[in-house]
């Protein structure tokens, strides 16, 4: 058996995990870390990815290129990207050929995009090496916003860095494998069950309400914003330490580019130990003209002035929610991930809204990378059955399939009803099951219907007599429900315990009538 | 599998009493149409579900459905377990008959591979057979079923057996599945579907080759070297069939004593060795008719011959060719000597012309010089190359006007006159005549300058061969200079003019200017060349 692997190359981290015998683990790099940090720069013809880069950024930071996969898929050209290049202090951005966004280093060399992404995945290929020496087709994960281009920019890296794509998937569903969502029973049940993802990463914040039934998932709406990101919390203490700094030695280093990014790596430690502390140190050795800056930071005072942050963030999903049309107690399972999923302001105020039903407990830039590897594992097991047939669903993150209009449901009496299949299920499916009569009885009277919204229209009905209702509690007959890709339904009522006792009805598809 | 299995247990209410029958089991409405919605490409569900929907295989029933399966629900429920695995309970292999007439490979589910089958393949299939087939496994049956398994169980250990010993299932492929028709030739008409009948028999009979990779018939476009390289391998292969499976003539457990057993072992080496022969003849003669009616091979033949004729044809054409040519330039060559005669021919007639011409015109000159003398017309001096005008001549030339001289020349194109004419004018007018004839002027002068001088021996040779030859013999001078060795007629005729002008101004010039020596040479020199009475004086 092969195992799985995946690769996520977020904004700012790039993460590799392999999965064999359905135990999926992250592999840390060559420098012991368990993300890469996407940053790649080029130093006296010497190129250098993740924590070197990251080491040299401050002194080296005109050759340094970060966040290289955010400009995937764009061009030039784009108001987007016109923004990001005023954001990012790094390398000059410059267009490459055909209106690509590509980086300058040193006075003529001009770098594409794609070709910097494929040096992170050849650093990332070298990482799942020392784990699987013969790779296998990889598993890349997609933000749930990526366009065509960006897939094609990406497996266009893919090639470059040697690697083969089995499938691209998008991360929200790889977090929904990495906590292994689709194998609850909860999510078997006659109950679709709606999960939220929710992923904070260092440079924007994506959730999606995730419907998933029959294990198959479905992505019913998703925001995503970089109002709410790692970054924005960075710049607030940044802003702390600065007017530390100012308070101390009356000197402004805000328009000291080096300074600034000094400050950076320092803001970030400190972002990081708030969440685990309720003070954390910060120390920056000769920051400004040769002096030093040595402060400490409350988390009051950051909770404090980052509110405002948090507070969008908590508004961007009550605003997801409603457009869904659900409320935060319908969600079955929100999933918190992302480098900065781990800030305790971000995981107290999901908590605060889905008590107790919050995962977190794998770390939070990992989740991703682990679900894909997951998702490798489950594409090696399909294709080692010998009669498989190679689809073409690498390409797609998404398949379009036919799913019911209307929710199915069981009356359970003249104004209950139980939802069996959910709306949107995607046939063909069958379902099974256990019902039991009520206590003394020896029949069951089982009518089907399609819910819309409190409406309920009779679909079928049937009957079974002569039951053997001694045993209390446990099932005394199986409904089987099938419903075929052209929407007919079979239902079935079978006695467990006669084999002979059987009533079934078929409601075709209309036009067949 | 898109299949959805619920653990908490549902409580449906009972059927009410009244309800009429038929009401409790009908179909009300159909479902509302379905809707498209778009599901993440992830999880192990899905994998089963996308595989489900791209072979559009129907529902398996779950183990524990079995029992409600109705008839309205058989189609959906087809199962797809059967694609797993070929052949189940009910895929019996009918095992009718002796078992050496069974099909062994069907037996062990190894119909689709057969003689190809390894003996890996063999032995994994067998195994598998066995687990299923195993009389332990059947667990409780009646008495004749069971008896049935034991029988079919016993017949795939049976066919194993068989498989596994290479020289029986050497016999048993060789006689297993074989169709030993081989196709005629075909008649003109049919051969253009050659190839569709002769390279499924090929194909067929490769099973039994012994050297492989056996050489594919091709198409009507392989090139000629690989068809007959092709030939040549079926031509020479070998064939592995043997035969003695089932088909022999006489069974040897019907013997009745051992003797009768030899006999009968014998009968049927010797069947088998016949059959053998019979099956390379059967080969050979298959190759053959192919060979007979394959239209590549006529088609290169043709194109052979045709080359042949081609070459032949270009050869004759060239060797008429060269016939013509030859007979051509004898006509050439003929008419060609003819021309040059009658050039000759006219030449000469000019030159004469021409000499006369000029003999006129010196006659006239000389008329008008005085010095002509009709009595002697021989002195007049004879052109066209035979004669050379003589200084004495040349003197009377001397007091001919310039354009006279001109006009003499003019009309004699004859090169070797012309140039004789302008070397003694040239001599005597000292230089003057046509640019054109500078450098032959120069070149006689540098002749003349530079004679060879004469010796005494040499000009007692000249004087005796000037005696000797007659005056009036018109080729004198040449005979004179074949008298002298060594000396040209040329260079006699200038020496004597010498030796007279020397005379000559002995003559006239006061002897004291003359050595005694001189003097002696001198006038003996003249009284014998001009013997007093001729009209020539010094």
């Amino acid at each position: 058996m092969k195992p799985g692997i995946g690769i996520s190359v977020g904004g700012s981290t790039a993460v590799v995990a392999v999965c064999s015998d359905n135990r999926a683990d992250v592999v840390a790099n060559a420098a012991g870390q368990r993300g890469t940090p996407c940053i790649v720069s080029f130093h006296d013809n010497e190129e250098l990815v993740g924590a070197p880069a990251k080491q040299r950024m401050v002194r080296n930071f005109r050759s340094t290129i970060v966040r290289p996969s955010t400009f995937l898929g764009r061009k030039f050209s784009d108001a987007a990207t016109q923004e990001l290049c005023k954001e990012l202090k790094y390398a000059p951005i410059v267009e490459s050929k055909d209106g690509a966004v590509g980086f300058q280093i040193g006075e003529s060399k001009v770098y594409e995009c794609t070709e910097i992404v494929s040096h992170i995945l050849k650093e990332a290929k070298a990482t799942a090496q020392t784990q699987v020496q013969d790779l296998p087709g990889v598993v890349i994960t997609v933000p749930l916003d990526a366009t065509e281009a960006w897939k094609t920019d990406m497996r266009r890296a893919c090639k470059l860095a040697g690697l083969h794509v089995s499938r691209f998937i998008s991360e929200p569903a790889a977090a929904l494998m990495a906590y292994d969502i689709e194998q609850d029973p909860e999510s078997h049940s006659h109950v679709a069950s709606l999960n939220l993802v929710i992923d904070v990463g260092g440079s924007r914040t994506t959730m999606a309400v995730v419907q998933s039934t029959a294990g198959l998932f479905e992505v019913l709406d998703s925001r995503s914003t970089r109002d709410v990101s790692g970054d924005k919390y960075d710049d607030v203490t940044v802003s702390i330490l600065a007017n530390e700094f100012k308070k101390k030695t009356r000197m402004d280093v805000t328009d000291e580019k080096r300074s600034m990014l000094k400050l950076k790596t320092a803001a970030d430690t400190v972002k990081k130990t708030l969440s685990v502390t309720e003070t954390a140190i910060a120390s920056v050795e000769s920051l400004f003209e040769g002096m030093d800056l040595h402060c400490s930071v409350q988390r009051a005072r950051f909770e404090g002035l980052s509110g405002a942050i948090t507070r969008k963030f908590v508004g961007m999903i009550d605003e997801l929610l409603k457009s869904c049309g659900i409320t935060a107690n319908d969600i079955t399972t929100v999933l918190l991930h992302g480098g900065c999923s781990q800030l305790l302001t971000i995981r107290r105020a999901v908590e605060s809204k889905f008590p107790d039903r919050v995962r977190t407990h794998i770390p939070g830039s990992d989740v991703v990378a682990i679900g894909a590897a997951k998702e490798g594992f489950a594409v090696a097991l399909r294709h080692s059955h010998a009669n498989t047939r190679e689809d073409s669903l690498t390409d797609a993150c998404t398949l379009e399939a036919d799913g019911l209009a209307k929710a199915i449901a069981v009356m359970m009496g003249p104004t209950q009803h139980k939802v069996l299949l959910p709306k949107g299920t995607p046939v063909p499916i069958r379902a099974t099951f256990p019902l039991a009569c009520q206590p003394g009885a020896t029949s069951m009277h089982v009518v089907l219907g399609e819910v819309d919204g409190d409406a309920v229209k009779e679909v079928a009905r049937f009957g079974l007599k002569d039951l053997d209702a001694s045993k209390e509690g446990a099932a005394h007959t199986k409904l089987t429900i099938v419903v075929t890709k052209e929407g007919g339904m079979l239902a079935t009522l079978a006695d467990v315990n006669n084999k002979a006792n059987v009533a079934s009805i078929v409601a075709k598809k209309q036009e067949a009538q | 599998m898109a299949t959805v299995t619920s653990s908490d247990v549902l409580v449906m209410p009972p059927l009410p009493e009244d309800m009429p029958a038929d009401d409790v089991c009908k179909t009300v409405d159909s479902l509302s149409d379905l809707i498209r919605v778009e599901i993440q490409t992830v999880g192990k569900w899905f994998e089963q579900y996308s595989h489900r929907r791209l072979l559009s295989v129907p529902f398996a029933p779950t183990a524990d459905d079995d029992g409600g399966k109705s008839k309205n629900d058989s189609d959906d429920d087809n199962s797809d377990d059967g694609n797993d695995d070929g052949s189940s309970a009910d895929t019996y292999v009918n095992i009718l008959g002796e078992w050496k007439d069974q099909d062994h490979y069907a037996l062990l589910g190894l119909q689709d591979k057969r003689w190809q089958a390894t003996q890996d393949d063999i032995k994994r299939a067998y195994r598998k057979m066995v687990l299923k087939h195993h009389p332990d496994k059947k667990g409780d049956l009646p008495p004749a079923e069971m008896k049935k398994a034991d029988e079919y169980f016993s017949r795939i250990q049976k066919a194993y057996e068989l498989l596994c010993n290479e020289q029986m299932r050497r016999l048993y492929d060789s006689v297993d599945d074989f169709d030993d028709d081989i196709p005629d030739i075909l008649p003109p008409k049919e051969r253009k579907d050659f190839i569709e009948v002769f390279a499924p028999v090929f194909e067929h009979n490769a099973k039994f080759v012994v050297e492989k990779p056996v050489p594919s018939l091709g198409t009507m476009d392989t090139p000629y070297k690989k068809v007959v390289a092709f030939y040549e391998f079926w031509n020479t292969c070998t064939s592995w069939r043997e035969f003695g499976y089932n088909d022999d003539e006489y069974n040897l457990d019907d013997a009745e004593c051992r003797e009768e057993k030899r006999w009968m072992e014998r009968q049927n080496k010797n069947a088998r060795k016949r059959k053998k022969k019979a099956e390379i003849a059967r080969l050979r003669k298959l190759v053959s008719n192919a060979q007979a009616c394959d239209p590549r091979i006529k088609r290169e033949l043709a194109r052979q011959r045709k080359e042949k004729e081609d070459a032949k044809r270009l050869r004759e054409e060239r060797k008429k060719q060269a016939a013509e040519e030859r007979r051509q330039k004898r006509l050439e060559e003929e008419e060609q000597r003819k021309k040059e005669k009658e050039e000759a021919r006219a030449n000469e007639k000019k030159a004469k012309e021409q000499a006369k011409k000029l003999r006129r015109a010196i006659t006239k000159a000389c008329k008008r010089a005085g010095i002509y003398d009709p009595e002697n017309p021989s002195v007049t001096p004879k052109v066209g190359g035979k004669r050379v005008v003589t200084g004495a001549e040349m003197e009377t030339l001397k007091s001919l006007e310039a354009d006279e001289i001109k006009a003499l020349t003019s009309i004699s194109e004859d090169a070797a006159f012309k140039k004789a004419v302008f070397a003694q004018l040239q001599k005597l007018n000292g230089g003057e005549g046509d640019d054109d004839d500078d450098d032959e002027q120069e070149q006689e002068q540098e002749e003349e300058e530079g004679p060879k001088p004469w010796s005494d021996d040499e000009q007692k040779v000249l004087e005796t061969a000037i005696r000797s030859v007659p005056k009036s013999d018109p080729d004198r001078w040449d005979k004179i200079a074949e008298l002298v060795p060594g000396r040209t007629k040329k260079e006699c005729v200038e020496r004597i003019k010498e030796c007279m002008a020397k005379v000559k101004q002995a003559k006239s010039e006061p002897p004291a200017q003359w050595t005694e020596e001189e003097e002696v040479v001198l006038t003996k020199a003249a009284s014998k060349v001009y013997p007093p009475g001729t009209t020539t004086h010094c």
